[in-house]
């Protein structure tokens, strides 16, 4: 018996060993990343030159995915909607250089950058959101490390937070600032989580109060309790009512009731 | 020389580990593939009744964030190191839309490679153990030994004749891995998914993970990176236990040495993190896959070179102590 499947072994353990070595070289070679170099690649935010239009009334939102407007119709989100409300002529400008999957430090280097410079100091309006994915990327730790690392990461959210604000102040003393709170889409998170959103906000809050013309927009309280309607099929970003929702709480904190 | 390797592997098959093993394994992956079934749909179920919104439409979904992901692209403000991740998302998301797969569905293929990357550092050194650890101990506790020494090739042959023997029989057991994993978790999800594009390629530089070289494979050739690493493991545990079955004389010892050095070898990795030798011992290099999906870096200045380089050096030492130590002993029995 075994003598019959001896050469039948034997084929099939060489050449398995053959497939195996030359696999192992090319796992080898493809995590020492083959040829391609980092340098190589194109930086397109120098090759890309976009003048802003001057305008009477110009809007700029910064920040992560809620402010790029993910879970909208295409083309709205927090700024068009705003824009929307206050004026219905349209002459407003919006520009919105958000990035989804922002965060905070991400915002830092974004307003950092010389080439979004005439942005900033075209802006009267500023509306900021961010904090979201600093605070998501902590969801799966464990509960004895998150203490420890959700101090850090709003230690850092806050410096950044700072230094995003005192550089728009630095190009712009003049343009009206919103932080856009976060809300909290897992309805039924332990409370201990919920805690961390609230001391979140309050931080963001201190921030704003710090500055004359810098607002803070609740959202928690106006999503808490309508959440299957205010969010997305994601189940993560708003709406376009969620969104309609930010921009009407925008508006009534900037302008008043007429 | 070959008929001496045929009758090392006759010794093997004889012995029934074989059937040992592929029994072993056969209980560990119909109760691995369904967990995982189980899992899935459990997850499904949850989903559904939280969003509420009837039936799981993952589709939508991926739309949705397939249409973000290209907008960013647009965007001229994304850093310029994120482009390559964000293009190679775009290209696995319009696959799965393509071709109609939800992206979570587990597959035959994707569980193959799950469970090789989940036994890679205790469960695989384990059924190498297993195989391996009476091959010399077993001669000298039975006595058989004498009757192998006295024909006339000299000692290192018939440890080489061994070592070989027990080189194919790993390496068909990897195939045997390789194959009941996919056959089995094949009944419980009817999926191959063979030729889904999986991203590879992860670099670190300066101990942040870098994407710059990040390149989509398809899900077989990926099958056959991992299962090449965990290969190379196996070989380099077959030597160790060769080494071990050679220094004590007897199969319980040997077995005990190794599960003693695999299991606290593990804790050691756990306690001892900070400290920079822990990183030369062998255990803490066993999970080679980790480095191809870029999720891993246990130590700092561990990299895929180094473990591999790192496990090699053990291995030839194994080996080059084994036949020092089996040309020189005294056999009494």
């Amino acid at each position: 018996m075994i003598k019959k499947i001896w050469p039948l072994i034997l084929i099939v353990s060489v050449a398995l060993i053959l497939v195996f070595v030359t696999g192992l070289i090319i796992a080898i070679a493809i995590t020492n990343g083959g040829d391609k170099n980092p340098e190589t690649l194109p930086n397109p935010a120098e090759t890309i030159e976009t003048e802003p239009v001057s305008a009477a009334n110009s809007i700029l939102v910064l920040g992560d995915s809620i402010g790029f407007g993910v879970g909208d119709e295409p083309d709205k989100g927090i700024g068009k909607r705003y824009a929307a409300l206050i004026d219905p002529d349209n002459t407003i400008t919006v520009a919105n250089l958000s990035v989804s999957g922002a965060i905070s430090a991400d915002l830092a280097a974004l307003v950092a950058a010389p080439e979004n410079a005439a942005f900033i100091s075209a802006a009267d309006l500023v509306i900021i959101s961010i904090g979201g994915n600093d605070l998501s990327r902590l969801q799966y730790q464990d509960a004895l490390s998150l203490d420890v690392t959700f101090q850090e990461t709003l230690n850092r959210y806050q410096e950044s937070l700072e230094a995003t604000i005192s550089r728009i102040r630095a190009l712009n003393p003049e343009a009206q600032i919103a932080l856009i709170g976060l809300y909290n889409p897992y309805p039924d998170q332990d409370p201990q989580k919920s805690q961390k959103l609230f001391e979140w906000n309050y931080q963001t809050q201190l921030i704003a109060a710090a500055d004359n013309k810098t607002a803070y927009i609740p959202t928690d309280e106006a999503f808490k309790y309508h959440l299957q309607t205010y969010l997305a099929t994601d189940q993560f970003h708003p709406s376009s009512i969620g969104y309609q929702v930010i921009a009407e709480t925008l508006d009534r904190i900037l302008n008043g009731i007429d | 020389m070959l008929n001496l390797i045929r009758n090392e592997v006759t010794k093997l098959l004889l012995k029934k580990k074989l059937i040992l093993i592929i029994g072993l394994l056969i209980i560990f992956i119909t109760l691995l593939s369904y967990g995982q079934q189980y899992t899935y749909e459990k997850n499904i179920d949850r989903f559904e009744n939280l969003s509420g919104a009837g039936t799981y439409d993952w589709k939508s979904l991926a739309s949705q964030r397939l249409n973000d992901l290209e907008k960013r692209l647009d965007s001229p403000y994304i850093p310029a190191d994120g482009i390559a991740s964000i293009e190679i998302e775009i290209k696995q998301l319009r696959y799965f839309i393509d071709n109609d797969i939800n992206p979570i569905t587990p597959s035959a293929a994707k569980f193959s490679v799950d469970f090789v990357e989940q036994g890679i550092s205790l469960l695989i050194p384990l059924i190498i153990v297993i195989l391996a650890a009476d091959l010399v101990s077993g001669e000298f506790s039975t006595g058989t030994i004498k009757v192998l020494l006295t024909r006339a090739v000299p000692r290192w042959k018939i440890l080489l004749s061994k070592l070989i023997a027990l080189l194919l029989m790993t390496t068909l057991v990897v195939l045997i891995m390789g194959l009941l994993a996919t056959l089995i978790s094949y009944l419980f999800f009817g999926q191959w998914g063979f030729d889904e594009p999986v991203a590879t390629g992860f670099r670190l530089i300066d101990g942040q993970l870098n994407a710059d070289a990040v390149i989509l494979v398809s899900r077989f050739e990926y099958t056959i990176l991992i299962y090449s690493l965990t290969w190379y493991v196996a070989i380099v545990i077959a030597a160790l236990t060769l080494l071990i079955s050679i220094i004590v004389d007897n199969t319980v010892s040997a077995i005990g040495v190794l599960m003693a050095a695999l299991i606290g070898g593990q804790f050691l990795q756990f306690f001892l993190s900070d400290w920079p030798i822990v990183k030369f011992f062998f255990v803490t290099n066993l999970d080679l896959t980790r480095y191809l999906t870029g999720s891993y870096q246990p130590i700092p200045g561990m990299s895929l070179n180094f473990s591999i380089i790192t496990l090699g050096i053990w291995g030839l030492l194994a080996l080059l102590l084994g036949f020092q130590i089996f040309s020189r002993k005294d056999v009494l029995v």
